[in-house]
């Protein structure tokens, strides 16, 4: 078999390209929340505790547009839904034993699942998990504060193309992973049936109803093995 | 952001990772089921990826993003790292922009 997982070095690397994307939307987030009146420890304690950066964006967005603060929960739990799905990829990592489990569901993020997949073997998916998941929170968290106190010095982050630096780290995540026919199948559906159901739902149940193309990378297993 | 605000997301956001883990900590899967199973963040991240790149306005919008995402599969394809993966994308994106403006 030609595939080979990433080195530990390649994860560290890839980890810490995560974490600065990690970083750069907790600027946002952290300068975004001080300007619509929230207290910056308030701001870095949600990076903490809710680490979920598109939810908080999204939330501190509709406070600062003096939408509801319900309003703004609601819509960050629905953007999170995702986690739920994403956490059924943790489970081999977090392993036995209850505290093992509530800790690690904390870490749940696309880059420390992914990372994870990646990887052959449970040692290796949990070291990579492990260090991913924590470079991300660290960098995630640093940001933040450091966007509190720049507050409005922080502008026009799409200009410097970040609204395409997301996506295209998850491309570069996904990349050992699709190298299988199988897992290509998967995430290829999930990006069809996610654009076509754009048009009719929001785009945080768009990104749930992806998790079917699972189906279409099961069936392709099905039909031809793990090549190439 | 209230901090009850801040609490009730966290509350939320941990209990739905917990469940997903929890759930299925709890019961023996068959191969298929744990195949299936580990290609759903697959699927996820695909449709993420999408989302990110095309959504706007209520719908589908193609703008600077899906070229930047479009040279960042391209190099991805080709062995690039994730962090040149990422910087292409967004250059590719910041410089379209810059040049449409300009």
């Amino acid at each position: 078999m030609k595939h080979r997982s990433p080195t530990p070095g390649r994860v560290a690397a890839d980890a810490l390209a995560l974490g600065l994307v990690a970083a750069v939307f907790g600027l946002s987030f952290g300068a975004l929340a001080v300007d619509a009146g929230t207290a910056a420890p308030v701001a870095v304690l949600a990076s903490a505790i809710v680490f979920a950066p598109g939810s908080q964006l999204a939330a501190a967005g509709i406070a600062g547009a003096g939408g509801s603060a319900w309003l703004g929960v609601l819509t960050g739990l629905l953007i999170n839904a995702r986690h739920g799905v994403l956490a059924l990829g943790a489970v081999g990592v977090a392993g036995r034993g209850a505290l093992r489990r509530a800790l690690t569901a904390h870490f749940v993020v696309e880059g420390s699942v992914l990372a994870a997949a990646n990887q052959d073997g449970v040692r290796a998916a949990r070291r990579a998990f492990w260090l991913t998941g924590g470079i991300i929170f660290a960098f995630h968290l640093a940001g933040t504060a450091l966007g509190t106190g720049l507050g409005a010095v922080v502008t026009d982050l799409d200009a410097i193309g970040m609204d395409a630096a997301l996506p295209a780290a998850f491309v570069g995540l996904l990349a050992p992973s699709v190298r299988r026919r199988p897992q290509l199948a998967a995430a290829l559906a999930g990006a069809a049936i996610a654009t076509v159901s754009l048009f009719f739902v929001p785009a945080s149940v768009a990104v749930l109803v992806a998790a079917a193309g699972a189906g279409v990378g099961l069936v392709t297993s099905r039909r031809g093995g793990t090549g190439p | 952001m209230s901090l009850t605000a801040v609490l009730a997301l966290a509350a939320g956001t941990y209990a739905m990772r917990l469940l997903g883990l929890w759930w299925l900590s709890t019961r023996p899967l068959s191969p298929e089921a744990e195949e299936a199973v580990a290609l759903l963040p697959l699927g996820l991240i695909g449709g993420l990826i999408a989302v990110q790149t095309l959504s706007g306005g209520g719908g589908v919008v193609a703008d600077a993003r899906l070229l930047g995402v479009a040279a960042a599969i391209a190099v991805a394809a080709n062995g690039a790292s994730l962090a040149i993966t990422m910087l292409v994308g967004a250059g590719t994106a910041a410089l379209l922009r810059a040049i449409v403006l300009s």
